[in-house]
């Protein structure tokens, strides 16, 4: 069978506002290949190229050594509180960057081992990480009870550049205390869970997603609506059930395909037609604790769900275990079995060689023996005859002996001989039993990933049937997970700058630090869409006087700082405690192309500031399939899509030639306000009879846009 | 002397020796040689060294001095390497009755174990049916039965016993010497006897003609009166193994193996609990396994010196050193997962 091919000829253009677009990395997402400790990924253009995962994460240093990570806790000595998630009240923050690398060594063994399996492989450079999200988890031991894997914060882990990612969370009262205590003991168990996201190229399978839209938005874990982020893990059990009810389907036509990629190519691209990724953030404390309606907190559904996906994965691995070892004691029996009938053989060979060895000696003594008796009967002198005759007889002796030692030699063989036949039946059933006992299978890893990132659903649903033929490379996304453990800090705990308790209900509490974040956005989002940021602090204080700060974010100071920045302002004359706590903050974003979104004062007294930008990712994916475009007789593509950013139209082109048995499969990323998901587009067909057909600017929510149905408007 | 294709060896030198072939060939000496033959120039000169059969023999009985050594050598290294399997398993056996808490068996129970797991190591060592090896099979369970009932009448502790039965069977001297004359001169009046000194006979002249090959070659091995790799060979065929490292080891090796499944069978027939199908009647090569692999782990752990104290054996539960993992969790590979110990199951989870 032909394979489609990806369409190699696309050609991206920034028109208008010199926005950019997103292209996703040209690797083949599963045919990925181990080679050392690392994960490569072949090009899609060159099959012997290779992309690593630079999936080593740890700690990021400071010159001195030092790990880049702050915790910075906030108590109130003496003073109960009843309000979990009143960060005025307690709470925390952890600052950390992490560093998703390899070694060169890791590198270099890669390449050794790559050419063993690709000889003319290279190694090219790491895969870039679009997105990511991460836990925080501590395995954690109430007094009196087991240990629990509690997570104490869940948040987006904005990529920077050189593998870097910056992580900030907010932690209630409790995580706070849990994260401390974690870290004064012995041996903590404290880890950032990441789940980092490739694009890239599913190759082309024999295969078809069909799915049905209002049949999935019935189901229960979707009721709460668009108001409630839903975890990653809820919506792929969700989308388990809709899968047994048949309203998501996965057809293959081959017999070769993996079904439980095809079936997570489809989870992947349904996620991404439903849910946005959830604005809720590590800082975003008041998302991510506080629970409405007594439904559960996102940090205790997040904690369920991983105690529950955990015991799960606990289990199933006891099973894979118990038949690994079936299948390992039908090995060691067939190693027993052979390693006697190996033995016994072995003895019966040593045996045999050695009665040949010595009937070759008996020979050669006969051989002597003759060749005396030869010159006897030439020999004149009678007694020199005898002599000789005597000589052949001594020879003649020790041939005999020869035979003897032989004949017991050959009795030990013909005596281990005996005993073959029945080892060598009983090896081949013990064989026979291993051969069928099936593969080994390999233990999973404990989950933590799958429910870190949340999502909440786009306020435009998506209707009727939506169909995705895979038969060509299809543009989809992986997240691949990686833990950090964060090891023993105990020797930090004396330092301020890694470990910093503030009580605020003390005289002595005089200045307050304001850490501000940015959420959701990576370092390349600042020259595709954002120029900078600026955020203003204003503290009114008691006797009437105001102080103020600021601080302006671009994408140098995004990069240097790990997105880690401060305001602050002083005790002057401020006597009430909570009253002290309070401040208000404006921002201001400025988009590339300026557009200026100004967002008017805030009131807060929270410890942290996380800067949500006003405009969301959105993305809409472009199909064709190879027999659509063939049958549409298309010859290329033109396709405009236009989007508001601020006040000014931005437009993203993509110009499209795919060639024979080539299909279509990208995805544009652009922004728009939160709320908002409507964009315009425009398609120019160019057919072989080199006619034209247009759609003209059509107004559209839709997630996917079919490029081989061929509309005139 | 050569290293020739034995298939193509006995037409060749008969057929040599028939043409009294006399062209002079390099010889090839390699003293790892277990597969050599006369050559034709060998054969010739024999034939025309030997003109007065009573040199021969002159030669044949001063053959046996070198050629009784050797064997002493060898009976002797079988018996250190006997002697050092029960010294490591008196650690041992000390260590499982503290460590399990196990009931110790008797004095009386340990003795048999003894006797009979170096009798089982000896039949090991020296499988053949031949006459030579059931000579010294013979000698040495007899040497063994006397040392253990001499050394079971006075003393009580196990692991005093166990160390004095080692030292007695290191103190090999005067019983090997008169085991060496009995060997070289057994009596005839038995049909064994008479093959026994058949066979060291033809040990001895084989000595003569590997001697004589070598003097024509000026080969550097006739400087020592040690037997040549033909006569070692033939030796070797007959059960009397090199003396060296290489016999000690496995002697060692073999012998501790038996000793502890010794008592691993010992124990579970005292068990009441013990499930019917494992035992060692039952499964055999189950506990013979299990026993290997612990022999190997006290001797990969231990190579240099011998095991002198149960804290050696408390810190090799656990094996840290990838290769000597690998070396005891390649024999725990025949054992059923379960019962592997828990370094081998998290290696064999690994591997």
């Amino acid at each position: 069978m032909m394979r489609a091919r990806v369409t190699l000829l696309l050609l991206i253009f920034a028109v208008g506002t010199g926005v950019s677009t997103s292209e996703a990395q040209e690797i083949i997402l599963d045919r990925q290949v181990r080679a050392g400790e690392l994960t490569l990924f072949p090009s899609v253009r060159d099959p012997n190229k290779y992309y690593y995962v630079a999936d080593k994460a740890r700690l990021a240093t400071h010159d001195n050594g030092d790990p880049q990570f702050s915790f910075l806790r906030y108590i109130q000595a003496n003073v109960s509180s009843d309000a979990e998630n009143d960060e005025g009240s307690g709470g925390g923050i952890v600052h950390a960057l992490v560093e998703l690398g390899v070694t060169d060594e890791q590198l270099d063994d890669a390449r050794n081992d790559l050419r063993r399996l690709n000889g003319s492989g290279q190694i090219i450079g790491p895969v870039p990480f679009k997105s990511g999200t991460f836990a925080l988890i501590s395995a954690f031991a109430e007094a009196g009870s087991e240990f629990t894997d509690q997570v104490l914060g869940v948040g987006n882990a904005p990529v920077l550049e050189n593998e870097k990612a910056a992580v900030s969370l907010s932690l209630t009262e409790q995580g706070a205390k849990v994260l401390w205590e974690s870290f004064n003991t012995a041996t903590p168990d404290i880890s950032f869970s990441f789940n980092m996201e490739i694009d890239g190229y599913r190759a082309p399978k024999r295969a078809l997603i069909e799915a049905n839209f209002d049949r999935i938005y019935e189901h229960q874990n979707f009721a709460a609506g668009i108001a409630t982020p839903v975890l990653q893990a809820e919506i792929s059990a969700a989308f388990d059930d809709m899968r047994s009810e048949g309203a998501i389907k996965v057809t293959q036509t081959g017999e070769d395909e993996k079904m439980e990629a095809l079936v997570q190519t489809a989870y992947n691209r349904l996620t991404e037609l439903m849910f946005d990724k959830s604005e809720s953030s590590g800082m975003d404390l008041g998302a991510l604790a506080s629970s409405a309606n007594n439904t559960p907190s996102m940090l205790d559904k997040a904690s369920t769900l991983l105690a529950s996906n955990r015991a799960e994965t606990r289990t199933e691995n006891d099973a894979i275990r118990a038949r690994n070892e079936a299948i390992d004691n039908r090995e060691a029996t067939a190693a027993q079995s052979n390693s006697q009938l190996e033995e016994t053989r072995a003895q019966v060979e040593a045996a045999e060689a050695g009665a040949e060895d010595i009937e070759n000696r008996a020979e050669s003594m006969r051989a002597i023996a003759d060749r005396y008796e030869s010159q006897a009967e030439q020999e004149q002198d009678t007694a020199r005859a005898a002599e000789l005759r005597q000589l052949a007889t001594r020879f003649r002796e020790q041939a005999g002996r020869y035979d003897n030692m032989a004949v017991e030699r050959h009795r030990d063989a013909n005596t281990r001989r005996g005993e073959l036949d029945e080892q060598a039946a009983t090896a081949a059933q013990a064989e026979s039993l291993a051969e069928n006992a099936g593969e080994r299978e390999e233990v999973q890893d404990l989950p933590s990933l799958a429910i870190v990132a949340s999502y909440r659903m786009k306020r435009v649903r998506q209707r009727g049937s939506f169909t995705v033929d895979l038969n060509k490379y299809t543009i989809d996304t992986l997240a691949l997970r990686f833990d950090e453990n964060i090891g023993d800090m105990t020797r930090y705990l004396n330092d301020e700058e890694v470990f910093y308790t503030v009580d605020i209900t003390s005289n002595a509490f005089s200045q307050r630090e304001l850490p501000v974040y940015i959420d959701g956005l990576n370092v390349q989002d600042f020259g595709q869409y954002i120029n900078f940021v600026t955020v203003l602090m204003s503290k009114q204080h008691e006797n009437g006087n105001t102080s103020s700060d600021e601080v302006r974010i671009d994408r140098n100071n995004f990069q240097e700082s790990a997105n880690n920045f401060k305001l602050s302002y002083r005790k002057v004359n401020d006597t009430d405690q909570d009253k002290f706590l309070d401040y208000q903050y404006r921002v201001l974003w400025n988009f590339f192309g300026g557009a200026e979104v100004d967002v008017d004062w805030v009131d807060s007294s929270r410890s942290g500031i996380p800067l949500n930008p006003p405009y969301q990712r959105r993305s809409v994916f472009l199909e064709a399939t190879p027999q659509g475009l063939s049958d549409a007789s298309i010859k290329s593509i033109e396709f405009k899509l236009y989007y508001q950013l601020g006040d000014r139209e931005q437009v993203k082109r993509l110009s499209l030639r795919p060639g024979n048995n080539e299909g279509i499969s990208q995805q544009l990323e652009f922004m728009l306000p939160e709320s908002e998901y409507e964009y315009v587009y425009e398609i120019d067909w160019r057919m072989q009879d080199n006619s034209r057909v247009s759609t003209g600017r059509i107004e559209s929510e839709d997630g996917t846009i079919y490029l081989d149905e061929v509309t005139e408007v | 002397m050569q290293c020739i294709n034995k298939t193509l060896l006995l037409p060749a030198a008969l057929l040599i020796i028939a043409l009294k072939a006399t062209s002079q060939t390099t010889p090839e000496t390699d003293p790892d040689c277990s597969q050599c033959v006369f050559s034709d120039e060998e054969a010739a000169h024999i034939v025309s060294t030997f003109d007065d059969q009573v040199e021969l023999s002159r030669l044949i009985s001063e053959a046996e001095a070198p050629v009784r050594a050797y064997v002493e050598d060898s009976v002797r290294s079988t018996e250190m390497g006997s002697a050092r399997s029960v010294r490591d398993f008196a650690v041992w056996y000390s260590y499982r009755v503290a460590e399990r808490n196990a009931a110790e068996l008797t004095r009386q129970q340990l003795g048999t174990i003894v006797g009979s797991g170096l009798s089982l190591g000896l039949d090991l060592l020296l499988p053949g049916a031949g006459v030579v090896e059931r000579t010294i099979r013979t000698y040495a369970n007899r040497a063994y039965q006397g040392i253990l009932s001499q050394t079971a009448a006075n003393v009580d502790d196990p692991a005093e016993y166990l160390q004095q039965v080692a030292t007695r069977m290191e103190d090999t001297n005067d019983r090997l010497t008169n085991f060496m004359h009995d060997m070289f001169h057994p009596s005839t009046s038995t049909e064994d006897g008479q093959a026994l000194g058949e066979q060291m006979e033809g040990v001895k002249f084989s000595y003569v003609l590997e001697r004589e090959g070598q003097r024509a070659r000026n080969d550097a091995g006739y400087r020592t009166p040690e037997p040549g790799p033909e006569t070692r060979g033939l030796l070797d065929q007959l059960g009397v193994r090199r003396a060296g490292s290489e016999n000690f080891d496995r002697v060692h090796f073999e012998s501790l193996t038996q000793l502890i499944r010794g008592v691993l069978c010992a124990e579970i027939n005292e068990s009441s609990t013990a499930p019917s199908v494992s035992n060692c009647e039952g499964e055999p090569r189950h506990w013979s396994t299990i026993a290997r692999a612990t022999a190997m782990r006290i001797i990969t752990t231990t190579p240099a010196e011998q095991l002198v104290s149960t804290s050696q054996l408390r810190n090799m539960v656990e094996l840290t050193d990838p290769e000597q993992l690998r070396q005891v969790c390649n024999v725990q590979s025949e054992l059923m997962f379960m019962w592997r110990s828990p370094d081998c199951q998290a290696w064999s989870r690994a591997n």
